[in-house]
């Protein structure tokens, strides 16, 4: 396990309790010590969404939303994924928190994009 | 990408058709990176949309099968690359039909041109020709 210079179950629990105020319902964790990742599933607005947080280096993270035609439609043929990340984060937690919100809003203004013009 | 099947489709032809289709779109191509050996084959394309650097990438899933996935790193159009976002969009287990790929390629290139309005909106990383730091 790499060294960090900061608490990463903490800045997780903060991803939590964020979404935990948006219109979303936890349905999993995957948590990997060992290389130091969390993945939060959730559903938001009826869409299945994931969210990876993982050491960038020791004094920073990076975190990735996806969205997955094929979680949520069952179909695997031609089937598209939306992914936004915000690499190489400050770990600092009023930096990380700042970060977070942003690129989870922007994350869910591009699946409105996507599902409003291209949802099959 | 290292794969242990070999594709039954002519690769090659299939990234050239990827190349075709941005030339006629007009948009300038700054880098292509293609290699396609036994076990190994990779392909990028790096161009100019909207005036920044976006990469397309043309990948072997499987024997008859590819994904086709666009990328925009901020890391790649700028200094800075704390914070630095990426935006990325594919689409996965395409059949290696030249015209399905192409039908494919049309739209998503347009759904991946969206998305990248729609990041230019809300971040204005590039000011008169100068790039500036927003996210």
């Amino acid at each position: 396990m790499e060294k960090l210079n900061f608490n990463f179950n903490k800045r997780v629990e903060r991803v939590k309790d964020y979404l935990s105020t948006k219109n979303s319902i936890f349905i999993n964790e995957y948590r990997d010590d060992k290389t130091i990742f969390s993945r939060l599933m959730y559903i938001y607005e009826d869409t299945l969404i994931n969210i990876n947080i993982l050491s960038y280096d020791e004094n920073s993270l990076t975190i990735r939303y996806i969205y997955n035609d094929y979680e949520n439609n069952n179909n695997h043929l031609d089937s598209p994924s939306l992914e936004f990340s915000v690499q190489e984060i400050p770990a600092k937690m009023v930096h990380f928190e700042r970060i977070m919100k942003k690129s989870f809003n922007f994350f869910i203004k591009m699946l409105k994009l996507y599902k409003d013009k291209y949802i099959r | 990408m290292k794969v242990d099947y070999t594709p039954k489709y002519d690769y090659e032809a299939l990234y050239k058709i990827i190349k075709k289709l941005l030339e006629k779109r007009k948009l300038a191509i700054v880098r292509e990176e293609f290699q396609a050996d036994k076990d190994d084959y990779y392909c990028n394309i790096l161009f100019k949309l909207f005036n920044r650097n976006v990469n397309i990438h043309l990948t072997p899933l499987g024997e008859e099968i590819i994904g086709l996935g666009y990328s925009y790193w901020a890391s790649e159009n700028r200094v800075k690359e704390n914070n630095s976002p990426v935006i990325e969009y594919s689409i996965i287990e395409i059949p290696s039909e030249s015209k399905k790929l192409e039908k494919i390629f049309k739209q998503s290139f347009h759904t991946f041109m969206e998305m990248i309005k729609v990041y230019s909106k809300i971040n204005k990383e590039i000011e008169d020709g100068e790039v500036k730091f927003q996210f």
